[in-house]
């Protein structure tokens, strides 16, 4: 599978996704893995079955703006992404307040890695 | 004109799986939706990590009941590949062979869900019978009904015998002639037609902002499958996809009728052209690195993310399910529409909600 | 309505797509997956079969010799039968008959039966 991939900062997460949604991209989704000391989130998107990746390194306690102003159909993974790891994304379209998934009596994020 | 707000679900008899849906109907006519998921919310990506990483092929099969091979096929690619194995020929296609009768198995399965939405009992039941064969067929070869576990790394645990091809052809053959019947009455009758035709139209610059996958996105007029990238053998069997321009639910139905035919065509091509040779190598060692892949599921492009760190176990699994890219598009289609319109285009995305909330 | 017209008359002059279960049991395909079954003189409790349970069904107790097996939490996988060095777990084709309560086969080692 060839896909290329370019290393960007939270600043300009937006002015990016811009570029990609006039040049006629789809949104595929976004990834986030915990890497102890910082999260790193892969947003992946599409144009003719070729994958485009942008990486992105935030600390535990940084803010990434959402994408949802671009595309709106970004909403569903962020909210999973805020519920699941505590990755601290700001202006969701339409935040369902860290109860999509999971209910008051559970553990809070449960797949976030405690740092070494 | 009053405003009354009602839910879709979580039970309701068309929905196979729950999903709730809280309408705000103005006169019978839909204003707004609002989602609510999580009904079955698994944890599946955290299991995959405390899992070792030959087990959760198991355990991966059984994200979807009715897409499960594939699920555990595009597992055992992403880990081969992070493990620089080369699987043999053989293998591929019988990797094929097993991925298309399950995509006939899944547009069967729910072209009779469709006729049930809108009453048409014995269409369901006519689609089910013909399903059973297809369903029989998994279980002479693969040894389930349903969750095959035919997939390990390093190829497919369960070869096929002469005999058992044969008899193969004989039924697909068999399902073909039966499906030759009943197409005509999903495609041209008159209450059929009045049901879905119109209902829950997307254009195509909508279809391409919202994300949407698979046969939603075939349905208005963009032609991409990701079995063009030509994984596994699709580009030695000559693959073209299926396209409808008019964005409704008549067109979305159409597609996947198109597509039922098209694997079985695909199934014995592959079973036509089996080279001969081992179908499973061992495998030793543990993998280091990531990857990501993606496949065409019955519902959509399915996306995998691996991460692996040198140990037994992986680091991080991650799960991009095809109806999960679908519920914006739903979303975007029901405002506007009738309620009795409602189950007809909730049912014409194909949702998997199990596959959603992994 | 003339569509339909074949398939209605298949359907009147036909025998039904069901068949009366349990007077009428079907005939099952080789090497379906049942159930497993554990032959004991075979056993050099290795462990091999617990190691690479999915679901955690088969737990070995190597002092005391015995092997222990949850059928209801077995998937029927077929991972152990392939990892198993001596050949000590066999497929059966028929399937397992539903229970009230879910049991636990204990098997001890016939060397041990004092």
């Amino acid at each position: 599978m060839s896909y290329q991939t370019k290393i960007i900062t939270t600043e300009n997460v937006i002015d990016q996704v811009k570029q990609l949604f006039s040049a006629g991209y789809r949104f595929v989704t976004a990834t986030c893995v915990d890497e102890r000391d910082k999260f790193r989130v892969i947003y992946s998107f599409d144009k003719d079955i070729t994958l485009v990746n942008l990486e992105v390194e935030a600390g535990k306690n940084e803010e990434i703006p959402s994408i949802s102003g671009v595309y709106l159909c970004a909403f569903l993974i962020e909210n999973e992404m805020k519920e699941l790891f505590g990755l601290k994304v700001t202006d969701i379209a339409v935040d369902l307040g860290g109860h999509m998934f999971m209910t008051d009596e559970n553990h809070p994020h449960p797949m976030a890695k405690e740092a070494e | 004109m009053a405003r009354i707000s009602a839910p879709f679900g979580p039970q309701h008899p068309v929905l196979p799986e729950p999903l709730q849906l809280n309408i705000t109907y103005e006169d019978e006519k839909v204003v707004n939706v609002a989602p609510a998921i999580g009904y079955i919310h698994r944890g599946i990506e955290k299991a995959g990590e405390l899992n070792d990483y030959p087990q959760n092929v198991f355990l991966v099969e059984r994200v979807c009941g009715i897409c499960s091979f594939m699920h555990a096929m595009i597992y055992c690619e992403a880990l081969e590949e992070i493990m620089k194995v080369e699987i043999t020929p053989r293998a591929k296609y019988l990797r094929v062979f097993y991925s298309e009768i399950s995509r006939a198995h899944s547009h069967l399965l729910w072209l009779g869900l469709l006729a049930d939405a809108f009453g048409f009992e014995s269409l369901f039941m006519k689609y089910w019978a013909i399903r059973e064969k297809v369903v029989d067929l998994m279980e002479m070869t693969g040894g389930h009904r349903v969750i095959l576990s035919a997939c390990a790394i390093g190829g497919i645990r369960r070869d096929l015998t002469p005999e058992l091809i044969r008899k193969s052809e004989d039924i697909l053959l068999e399902v073909k002639k039966e499906l030759d019947m009943i197409t005509p009455v999903l495609l041209k009758d008159y209450t059929v037609k009045k049901r879905t035709v119109g209902a829950g139209v997307l254009s195509r610059e909508q279809v391409i902002a919202l994300g949407a996958v698979g046969p939603t996105l075939r349905g208005s007029g963009v032609a991409e499958d990701i079995r063009m990238n030509g994984y596994e053998v699709y580009r030695e069997l000559g693959f073209e996809p299926v396209v409808e321009t008019d964005g409704d639910s008549h067109s979305r139905a159409v597609v996947r009728v198109r597509e039922v035919y098209q694997s079985i065509e695909l199934a014995l091509e592959a079973l036509h052209r089996l080279p001969e040779g081992e179908a499973l190598i061992k495998v030793k060692g543990n993998p280091d690195g990531e990857t990501v892949r993606r496949i065409e599921q019955p519902r959509g492009e399915l996306f995998y993310y691996v991460k692996g760190n040198g140990t037994k176990n992986l680091e991080r699994l991650r799960i991009r399910t095809p109806t999960f890219a679908n519920i914006p598009a739903l979303l975007a289609m029901l405002p506007g529409c009738q309620m009795a319109d409602v189950p007809v285009i909730t049912l014409s995305i194909d949702p998997c909600i199990s596959c959603t909330e992994r | 309505m003339a569509v339909m017209l074949p398939t209605i008359m298949k359907n009147l002059f036909s025998r039904p797509e069901t068949r009366l279960y349990p007077a009428e049991v079907r005939e099952l395909y080789p090497h379906t997956r049942g159930h497993i079954e554990f032959e004991e003189e075979k056993c050099v409790f290795c462990t091999m079969c617990a190691k690479r349970c999915p679901s955690g069904a088969i737990t070995v107790d190597r002092d005391n010799k015995t092997w222990t097996l949850e059928p209801f939490r077995c998937i029927v996988c077929e991972t152990c039968i392939e990892g198993c060095p001596r050949e000590a777990i066999k497929l059966i084709e028929q399937w397992r008959t539903p229970a009230c309560a879910k049991p636990t086969e204990v098997y001890r080692s016939a060397a041990k039966q004092v």
